[in-house]
């Protein structure tokens, strides 16, 4: 029952340590990895590509 | 029970202390320096957004207008500045990223370099977006100054920040 009460007091004090941190900033602002939003090509690049495309069969 | 209220106490205690200093750090990098790579991602990633749908259009309107690919890549010209600015920040946030997650494998040691070559890329995105009239976001200068403020020193690959 003591450890009961122990582990509980312990989850008590690691929830307020993570709002703390959470509230402080510390916690990621990104729902996903640098490497995963950034890892394709970006949307200009996509488009230049596109037009690349279309300007290369208007003018052979 | 004076001794078990105090064993209990010391345990959440140090449990609190434990976690509280693993959360700010716990060895790994400093939260600002993940933040500062954290929101330069966002600002460019809200940057390319931006300028594709117009570069999109701009190349749209330089085809029907040109007569020659020469013709048509000087108009695009300034474009294609921007895309290239674009592409460049991306590659310097990605090593950025990969510097601050390899923190105590050595990235803490090269971080002031990359935050140099972000800090360079962010700052030509800015020019290019200038240059052609577009919006800034100004999360853009604000990172900028965040990099700097976290230890940025100069780029090795182009010879100065």
């Amino acid at each position: 029952m003591e450890w009961a009460s122990l582990a509980f007091e312990i989850g008590l004090a690691l929830a307020r340590a993570i709002f703390m941190a959470i509230e402080k900033g510390d916690a990621s602002i990104l729902d996903r990895p640098v490497r995963e939003l950034l890892g394709a090509p970006l949307a200009t690049t996509l488009a230049k590509r596109a037009a690349d495309a279309r300007a290369g069969a208007r003018f052979p | 029970m004076r001794n078990t209220l105090a064993m209990r106490a010391c345990v959440v205690l140090a449990t609190a202390a434990v976690v509280g200093h693993c959360l700010a750090g716990c060895g790994g990098p400093p939260a600002a320096a993940r933040r500062s790579v954290e929101v330069a991602t966002v600002v460019l990633l809200e940057a390319d957004r931006e300028t594709a749908e117009r570069y999109a259009v701009a190349a749209a309107e330089a085809l029907d207008a040109s007569g020659s690919i020469a013709e048509y890549r000087e108009r695009l010209a300034p474009w294609d500045a921007l895309e290239l600015a674009l592409r460049v920040a991306q590659s310097a946030v990605l090593s950025a990223s990969a510097v601050v997650e390899a923190w105590d494998a050595g990235g803490r040691d090269r971080w002031a370099a990359a935050a140099g070559c972000m800090v360079e890329a962010l700052g030509r995105v800015r020019e290019g977006l200038e240059a052609l009239g577009l919006r800034v976001p100004p999360e853009l200068a604000s990172v900028i100054d965040l990099v700097v403020g976290v230890g940025a020193a100069a780029c090795p690959d182009s010879g100065g920040a």
